[in-house]
């Protein structure tokens, strides 16, 4: 009887000191916060000041595997997509009545009420040519873009998920394709998804899925390559950018790789994209020494066989969630994790998020803020504390980001955006400051209970939100601006 | 006593705005500098990117050659629609007003332009020909960084990157380059710019490049702060028809207006990767390129700077001999570049690459793309510290 309650007692002394010692710090849950989210608040980090490594990261990455994940499908598109289809039959059929009649009704509902299109935009008339209606085609599309910007966005904002929307804005930046290409809301959406879907499983599924993604082959001209003269556009920047990384592979590579992906077709009016046998170059090709007809699927796999594959996609990651650079010793380890678990990409965060080489000093705030980082950031810091101001809205959101060089669906060429350093410019530094002093009003904050002259106020502000101590003099300067200053200032462009 | 010379310019600006006088006349007279006979000050280079790999045989085409025909059998340009050169070269059709420098001997074209063991990579590429290094070494910085801190030239700017993208050629010189995209929001911010009393930069930001990074941009705005606040953003450019790179074109005629000292400007224009139905969008990219060069010229010459400026057109490199199935070319080697300016002698320069002669399908460059850099660096800029081993070319 003594015993056993001994026993309790140990068991319940552990749990409470157990709890305590092996809880993350202050700084440690900042540091995985600010990798995994766009954003985080006061109460998330205290969440996670209560946690012990594993179940942090656990915490961070999210939701278990057979958790379904829920579609949002934009209204907008809904409608889009079925009046699609009726304006390209109609186009192809050359009957311009019905495809005014489509046309009138976006007209009226929709591109009046935008002056840019009036001014550009005359009515259909009843006769017109092929190229004609294609632009007015495109017009809509441009129409609804901002639209399908602004669904992602607030996705970013309300998701359960945090961390499947972190990453996947990363596969977007990964496996590129640009709305200026590709020019159609419905297949940009559902590429959009499908990262989303596939963020946290294996990789080589989803290079596969990239592969057969009819957003991407159209961005890299896979459906226009023919099988006696290929296009070598989509081989070279699946070797290059997607999977190997420059230099591992040789001319010869692409060009054998090329044929290897010929075959696939897209049909705008099923809206349907096919690989088709027959279309398909299905002769011997020599890819890095072996031979056989190789098909997109067998050159996937011989893909994923290299270990410069997962050697590259570690180095990504480590560059966008840890530290710029990677010792060696790290990129064996966990390239090597990678590869032996079937390219796991959960399996991966959780040994990365869980490993005390991602917890080194050196690593806090050593990376950039991206501007959606940013202006979420920001956006969440002033909703938190009851002080936006009603026109910082999504609107915004998606204007500024793109001033600072971040239009979401629109990287700027295949590499997508660099990040880094490279989102610190004259330019987009400014736009940064901007931003901040625009939607900092002190008539909203004298109205508010924020005690944002306090000296307890602006340090927790910076305790909380910035990843490294303020490194200006807030000394000077009138009191009201120290919180601005922080916000304004180098450290809050880290993560 | 006297009128600040930013005052009077902003009446001269109002005035010009009611019509009575023509205010870019008077501003020239007063911000007159003339390039030395053989110094460098006041001369200027302006680049323009043309992102994505232009292909060089549709741009400067030889319409004699019959393999050039056969190769492409779909996206060749007809002989009598070429701007003729000579008896066997001509440009594209889109090109005319580039076309009548050339014919003014105001224009160089450089062909055969490559390198060693060239890179088809965009990225890589372009890394290369920004740093000016050979393709099997990595250089951390741009060309023309490496240049000024070579010779210790000491200007109070490096250059302007307009449209606000990285800095490339410059870059590594973050302190004295600037990227930019709005003249007027960059005054305004500027000017609203707080003083950051950055405490003592402990080790933090040594260790963490990141935010030295971010500090140095933070520097270099300080300083635009105090000594940017010339610039009048004056309209008096914005006239003239719509094209895709008429705001940075405006925005750097503006600034060398106001800073006529500043040696380098880089302009932009993307969309050159012509991997599908090249012909057309070949076509509309030269008409830019040709409203770029052409609005700039008459820009320069207006504000009097067009012989103290050289303009040089370059892309990371060229396009595939043959065409592909999707009517497009496939990323290829040797290429065209053009040097226009007052001073440059005009012509044609290099040797026409081969087309017979191919290494897997391209062309085999005849001139290293550091002679030009070379060139520039000597004969333009006079910088007699810098030796290289590269050829010079006399087209300035």
């Amino acid at each position: 009887m003594k015993r056993k309650s001994f026993k309790i007692l140990i068991t319940l002394f552990f749990f409470l000191i157990g709890h305590k010692v092996f809880a993350l710090t202050r700084s440690e849950a900042k540091h995985l916060l600010a990798r995994t989210r766009f954003f985080y608040s006061e109460k998330d980090l205290r969440f996670f000041m209560k946690q012990d490594k594993l179940k942090a990261a656990r915490f961070a990455i999210g939701a278990y595997k057979g958790n379904q994940l829920k579609k949002e499908t934009p209204r907008f598109l809904v409608q889009l997509r079925r009046k699609k289809k009726k304006m390209i039959k109609a186009l192809r059929k050359e009957d311009w009545k019905s495809f005014n009649r489509e046309f009138l009704f976006f007209y009226n509902n929709y591109l009046q009420e935008s002056k840019k299109n009036m001014m550009v935009l005359p009515l259909p008339e009843s006769e017109m040519s092929k190229r004609e209606a294609r632009r007015m085609m495109r017009k809509i599309q441009n129409f609804f873009f901002p639209r399908l910007q602004k669904w992602w966005i607030r996705r970013m904002i309300s998701s359960e998920e945090p961390f499947r929307e972190v990453l996947t804005l990363f596969w977007h930046n990964h496996f590129t394709t640009s709305f200026k290409a590709v020019k159609d809301l419905n297949l940009l959406y559902q590429q959009n998804e499908l990262w989303r879907e596939k963020a946290l499983g294996s990789f080589g599924e989803l290079a596969r899925s990239a592969i057969y993604d009819p957003a991407l082959g159209l961005y890299l001209d896979l459906p226009k390559s023919k099988k006696n003269k290929p296009n070598e556009n989509l081989a070279r920047e699946l070797f290059e950018l997607f999977t190997l990384g420059i230099g591992n592979y040789s001319e010869k590579d692409i060009k054998e790789a090329s044929r290897a992906l010929t075959g696939f077709r897209y049909n705008r009016l099923k809206d349907i994209y096919i690989f088709n046998e027959k279309l398909h170059d299905g002769s011997n090709k020599v890819i890095f020494g072996k031979q056989g007809n190789f098909d997109p699927e067998d050159l996937i796999d011989i893909i994923l066989k290299k270990s410069e594959t997962s050697r590259f996609i570690v180095k990504k990651i480590w560059k966008e969630f840890v530290h710029p650079n990677i010792t060696k010793k790290e990129l064996d380890y966990f390239s090597n994790i990678f590869k032996n678990n079937n390219y796991d990409i959960r399996k991966l965060f959780l040994s990365i998020f869980t490993s005390d080489s991602f917890y080194e000093m050196k690593n806090r705030g050593a990376l950039v803020k991206s501007p959606i980082h940013f202006i979420l950031s920001y956006y969440s810091f002033l909703n938190e504390k009851g002080i936006r101001p009603k026109s910082f809205n999504i609107n915004v959101i998606m204007r500024m980001s793109k001033k600072m060089g971040m239009e979401l669906f629109n990287p700027p060429n295949v590499r997508g955006w660099t990040g880094y350093t490279s989102w610190i410019n004259t330019n987009t530094l400014l736009q940064r400051k901007a931003l901040v002093r625009r939607f900092w009003k002190y008539r909203i904050l004298r109205n508010s209970n924020i005690p944002f002259r306090k000296e307890r106020f602006v340090k927790k502000v910076a305790n909380i939100y910035l990843p490294l101590p303020p490194i200006i003099d807030l000394g000077k300067g009138a009191k009201s601006k120290k919180v601005f200053n922080l916000l304004s200032g180098p450290i809050f462009q880290l993560r | 006593m006297s009128l600040k010379r930013r005052d009077f310019l902003k009446i001269v600006a109002g005035l010009g705005f009611s019509g009575l006088i023509n205010p870019s006349s008077i501003y020239s007279q007063l911000n007159r500098v003339q390039p030395k006979a053989k110094g460098r000050e006041g001369r200027r280079l302006i680049l323009i990117q043309l992102i994505g790999g232009n292909d060089g045989l549709n741009t400067l085409i030889p319409f004699e050659d019959d393999i050039y025909y056969k190769s492409r059998p779909k996206i060749s340009l007809k002989k009598e629609n070429v701007l003729k050169i000579n008896s066997e070269q001509g440009l594209h059709h889109s090109l005319k007003n580039t076309f009548s420098l050339y014919k003014e001997g105001q224009m160089a074209l450089i062909q055969g332009v490559g390198m060693d063991n060239p890179n088809l990579s965009h990225f890589r590429a372009m890394d290369i020909i920004e740093t000016g290094s050979s393709s099997n070494e990595v250089l951390k910085n741009g060309w023309l960084a490496r240049t000024f801190n070579e010779t210790n030239t000491s200007y109070d700017w490096n250059g302007v990157v307009l449209g606000g993208g990285f800095l490339g050629p410059l870059r590594g010189d973050n302190l004295k380059s600037l990227s930019l995209k709005n003249l007027k929001f960059f005054k305004n911010s500027t000017e609203k710019l707080q003083k950051l009393n950055i405490k003592e930069l402990s080790l933090l930001s040594k260790k963490n490049e990141a935010l030295s990074h971010i500090l140095n941009v933070e520097k270099s705005l300080q300083k635009t702060n105090a000594k940017f606040n010339e610039i009048n953003a004056m309209e008096t450019f914005s006239e003239g028809k719509r094209f895709p790179l008429k705001k940075q074109v405006e925005t750097a005629l503006t600034l060398i207006q106001s800073n006529p000292q500043i040696p380098v400007f880089v302009l932009t224009i993307p969309g050159f990767d012509t991997h599908r139905n090249q012909l057309k969008r070949h076509e509309v990219l030269m008409g830019n390129l040709d409203q770029t060069i052409s609005t700039l010229t008459k820009g320069l010459k207006k504000i009097d700077q067009w012989d103290s400026s050289l303009i040089l057109t370059y892309s990371e490199f060229g396009r595939r001999v043959a065409e592909n199935e999707s009517l497009g070319t496939d990323h290829g080697t040797a290429n065209v570049f053009f040097a226009l300016g007052g001073k440059v002698r005009g012509g044609i320069y290099g040797k026409r690459p081969s087309l017979k002669n191919l290494d897997k399908g391209n062309l085999v460059y005849t001139t290293d793309y550091r002679s030009i850099y070379y060139s520039i660096q000597k004969k333009w800029f006079h910088f007699p510290k810098i030796e290289r081993s590269h050829k010079l070319i006399s087209f300035v």
